[in-house]
């Protein structure tokens, strides 16, 4: 389905991903997790050409792209075959629930407008938002905000969708909704390839997890393989940290 | 003793000036439509840092904001058909430029001065436009160009229409010198009517509260557009409903 081999990429000369190679299968969930700063959400941008890698061959589906050489062409064909949901929503704030939904039907795919109405209202039902059509993004709360963000990514039928974060912006108390929409995408058989500190999330649903430091891949693998069995010293102390903080904001200071 | 104010005289201007309040909205529609153009295409041309262009844009700006008003459209009126006669005799080129009625000179000094100070609105309402737009944009696979028309440029226009209305307003007052090129609007005719009674006080006061008018009536216009463009800012955010 996709598959990244040799992606480089710098910033400013700072070397950012340092050749990074992965497959995804189709229907397979990715989760790719990793301390902050070490390019899980530049190699997810790199995919749809947010940005773009200095090189590596990007394929997906019959298509192959040389980032170094890539043509207009080519990537808005790679970006019409993707989606993203972003960690900050990204909701187009000027159209309402229903239109941030149906634009790309519309404007990318050439859909009439009343099938586009038709189809997009289902998948904002899917997402439980069936009573918040007519609602802008500033009339809607964070967690609504992502579950029409991810509405917005599944009505266009991509061949995957991308995940930058979808939970980090949100308050607490809404994170488990937009994680159960997004085990009802993974079960009804999306690609989806995610980055994200959602532990619970990447045990339960996660086909493959991928731990990513300093731009390289350390250590890919099943969820077992990776939280029991991990090969690195940096791989077992970043699930220590991160499990020991999830525990200590579960449980409210009783010390 | 003359009379300081002569009253019948001065309300007797009103319908004389009125006659020609449409040729100063003329001129401030045309003017303010195709500043709005090259305004986007210079403030495109500077954002997108297209080589060449941006660079003249940068000088264009900066020459229109950097002169004044009056000599703009002086070069325009006379400077712009000697070029284009110059023109004509090293090229050979057939035109004709006897029958130009002055307003044209005018639109063109007028999109000339206002083009500038719309590009830098333009270009700043769309930097403010978080860059998070368009990213999504592309994401649902739009082009840039489709992105920045249906997504990024609606946002901008509400956040470019304060400052499009204060420009608009000082376009109004501004046609005022258009007289200097003896194409007779608001001032022009103010000025031939003091002249004809020789009474200035009075129809300088009445051309004045003329302009104030249109300029209150503008504003109101421009709050009433500022609300409908502005509609999906909402209210209070509707939170767990």
């Amino acid at each position: 389905m996709i598959k990244l081999s040799g992606i480089w990429k710098s910033f400013h000369h700072v070397p950012v991903l340092k050749g990074i190679d992965l497959e995804v299968k189709p229907g397979e969930v990715v989760v790719i997790l990793g301390p902050s700063g070490s390019g899980k959400s530049t190699l997810l941008r790199c995919v749809n050409f947010l940005e773009r890698a200095d090189r590596g061959l990007i394929q997906l589906g019959g298509l192959t792209v040389d980032a170094a050489r890539a043509r207009p062409a080519q990537i808005s064909e790679l970006r019409r075959r993707t989606t993203m949901v972003f960690q900050n929503y990204n909701l187009f704030r000027n159209k309402t629930a229903l239109d941030n939904v149906m634009e790309g039907l519309v404007s990318v795919k050439g859909m009439p407008a009343a099938r586009a109405r038709e189809k997009a209202s289902a998948c904002l039902d899917k997402v439980g938002l069936a009573n918040r059509l007519q609602f802008y993004p500033s009339q809607l709360s964070g967690g609504q905000q992502q579950r029409v963000g991810i509405a917005r990514a599944m009505a266009m039928d991509p061949q995957v969708i991308l995940f930058d974060e979808p939970t980090s912006s949100l308050d607490p108390e809404v994170v488990g909704g937009v994680l159960e929409v997004m085990k009802g995408l993974a079960r009804d058989g999306m690609t989806m390839v995610v980055v994200t500190h959602e532990m619970g999330f990447a045990r339960e649903v996660a086909n493959q997890v991928v731990f990513m430091d300093d731009g390289q891949i350390l250590e890919a693998g099943s969820p077992e393989e990776v939280f029991e069995h991990a090969r690195h010293e940096r791989t077992v102390q970043f699930l220590q940290r991160v499990t020991r903080s999830a525990a200590d904001s579960a449980e409210p200071a009783l010390a | 003793m003359a009379t300081l104010f002569d009253v019948p005289f001065f309300l007797s201007t009103f319908p004389e000036l009125a006659r020609v309040i449409p040729l100063t909205l003329k001129i401030t529609g045309v003017a303010m439509f195709l500043a709005l153009i090259l305004g986007l295409a210079v403030a495109l041309a500077r954002l997108y840092r297209i080589p060449v262009l941006s660079q003249l844009a940068a000088v264009y700006v900066s020459f229109a904001r950097g002169t004044p008003l009056l000599v703009q459209i002086y070069l325009s009126y006379y400077g712009v058909p000697v070029l284009l006669d110059w023109l004509k005799a090293r090229y050979g080129l057939a035109l004709d430029l006897s029958g130009v009625p002055a307003i044209v000179y005018i639109y063109l000094a007028f999109t000339f001065n206002v083009g500038a100070y719309l590009s830098e609105t333009i270009r700043a309402a769309i930097q403010a436009i978080d860059k998070g737009q368009m990213e999504a944009a592309l994401s649902v696979g739009m082009s840039p160009w489709k992105g920045l028309q249906r997504i990024v440029l609606p946002q901008a226009l509400a956040v470019a229409l304060p400052s499009f209305g204060n420009t608009l307003i000082a376009l109004v007052k501004d046609t005022s010198l258009a007289f200097m090129i003896s194409v007779v609007e608001l001032m022009g005719e103010a000025k031939l009517l003091g002249a004809r009674g020789l009474r200035f006080f009075e129809v300088y006061i009445a051309v004045a509260i003329v302009y104030w008018v249109i300029c209150i009536i503008i504003e109101r216009l421009v709050t009433l557009l500022e609300r409908r463009v502005r509609v999906f800012e909402g209210t209070a955010a509707v939170r767990h409903a």
